[in-house]
């Protein structure tokens, strides 16, 4: 007990004397740069770079009265427009973004991120393409609204679209800024509006595997409700419907854990 | 009295009362009384003392053990863990405003390497987003921060609203220790644990205010 006690007792001046270990965190400084100044239809913007030593964020501000507030941020928050910024503005400010890159990095660098990359967002993509070769990249849009119309809305121009190439223009474009909201969306929560304008668009375009993947994980994540709708279709719906399934598990666009019970499901409702 | 005489006074009763507390704080880490070192993850206020400084930076707290240490071989976890350690040291200042804001940029480039694609946006919100939904895919796995294994993705979002709070992405490595891009550096290091990133991000005092963090498991 007197060891114990003497022992306890140099661990805890030791502890004393170094009181960073007993002590709350430190917070590190952070470090703000506002890195370009913009004005846009009167009024004043920002792009602001914060580091807080491990981590990094833009912020974009604008100016309201005699205030900054920031209207969106991320470690990259481009496409702008995602943040519902016009789309002009966004091509503006990604401009100033990529000439203050080049300035502080040098173009060799620049080069190098985008020598790897096979997407980018379309606002950055515009603002390099005055300096590189970007024509090879694919271009992401993000969607501009939160809610279910433009989703819903989304799933109606690929129901409309013809032909291959303007098929594919519109998946890239209309579909792909919702693709994630719409796969969150039937999963967690699926709308009728929803799911009839999936069952639409399948109509229209059995074979597009991103439809496929959507309703797959409409039927394993929300099966109930999944099989009421299918039910109410005509035959040859259900039947797209199957066929669009197993082309899903097949093409292995849900994981493992659904296959199973995703083709027993095709059984079901064929 | 003069100033000097008062100073030390205080400075004594001070270290007293230090040594006091850490008496009892040894005391009952000595018999068995402390919950230190038990692994509970149960917010970003605990774990505070008795780690290995060496192991992180100043001011943080321990690493979490998880609870595998090594991923089985062949899965995802053990492929995108072998391309996190290989990738030690690497140079993020070809990433956005030359590393500064290349945390997702990064795990980006080990998941490409790793099991071949990028979870798109190089944005801890877009990159949160796109794991939620590939969650719903059965393509990944959402996992309780307590449960972390190396090779998983840690993430805490960004957000611009109400106030500007700078989140981050890690992968999980050995030894509870996560890689990351170190801003500062521009630089994949390999420095603090889940205990450091969560009483970090999660923190009230965080600048911006506090963050939540998110765990993921690439399945396919």
């Amino acid at each position: 007990m007197i060891l114990k006690t003497l022992y306890s007792l140099i661990i805890a001046s030791l502890l004393a004397v170094t009181p960073c270990f007993c002590e709350e965190d430190e917070q590190p400084e952070v470090e703000s740069k506002i890195i370009v100044e913009h004005e846009y239809k009167g009024k004043s913007y920002r792009i602001l770079s914060e580091s807080e030593g491990y981590s990094g964020a833009l912020y974009i501000l604008r100016k309201d009265g005699e205030d900054w507030t920031a209207i969106a941020g991320d470690s990259s928050p481009f496409p702008l427009d995602q943040y519902g910024i016009e789309e002009k503005l966004s091509l503006e400010l990604a401009k100033k973004f990529v000439e203050y890159e080049i300035s502080t990095m040098g173009m060799a660098k620049v080069s190098e991120n985008l020598s790897d990359r096979k997407k980018l967002p379309w606002d950055l993509k515009e603002a390099y393409s005055a300096h590189a070769d970007v024509s090879h990249i694919r271009s992401v849009y993000r969607a501009k609204k939160k809610g279910l119309n433009p989703m819903v809305a989304a799933l109606k121009k690929v129901e409309n679209a013809q032909g291959a190439d303007q098929l594919k223009l519109v998946v890239n474009k209309e579909l792909a800024p919702y693709f994630h909201k719409i796969i969150i969306q039937i999963a967690d929560e699926p709308k009728p509006e929803l799911s009839s304008a999936l069952f639409r668009a399948l109509k229209s375009h059995p074979s597009l595997s991103e439809l496929q993947q959507i309703l797959a994980v409409y039927a394993a994540n929300q099966e109930r409700d999944f099989l009421s709708q299918v039910n109410s279709l005509p035959q040859d719906q259900r039947r797209v419907c199957a066929e669009a399934l197993d082309a899903a598990v097949m093409a292995k666009l849900v994981g493992s854990k659904f296959s199973s019970p995703l083709k027993e499901l095709v059984k079901t409702i064929r | 009295m003069n100033s000097s005489i008062r100073f030390s006074i205080t400075s004594l009763l001070i270290f007293t009362s230090k040594v006091a507390f850490c008496y009892i704080l040894s005391f009952f880490a000595f018999t068995g009384c402390s919950n230190q070192g038990s692994g509970n993850q149960s917010g970003p206020q605990t774990n505070r003392s008795f780690h290995n400084p060496s192991a992180e930076e100043p001011g943080s707290s321990p690493a979490a053990t998880p609870s595998r240490e090594s991923a089985p071989a062949g899965s995802n976890n053990a492929r995108i863990l072998s391309a996190a350690h290989s990738a030690l040291g690497e140079s993020s200042a070809a990433g956005p405003d030359g590393g500064n804001l290349a945390c997702a940029w990064m795990v980006n480039r080990i998941l490409q390497r790793s099991v071949g694609y990028r979870i798109n946006g190089d944005s801890t919100a877009s990159m949160h987003q796109q794991l939620e939904s590939r969650v719903r895919q059965g393509l990944a796995e959402r996992i309780p921060i307590d449960s972390i294994q190396p090779g998983d993705i840690i993430i805490s979002p960004t957000r611009f609203e109400p106030t500007r709070s700078t989140g981050h992405v890690g992968i999980m490595g050995r030894g509870g220790q996560i890689y990351e891009n170190s801003s500062s550096q521009a630089r994949w290091i390999q420095r603090r644990g889940v205990s450091g990133w969560r009483s970090y991000y999660e923190s009230s005092n965080k600048h911006g205010g506090p963050l939540r963090t998110y765990a993921y498991r690439i399945m396919t």
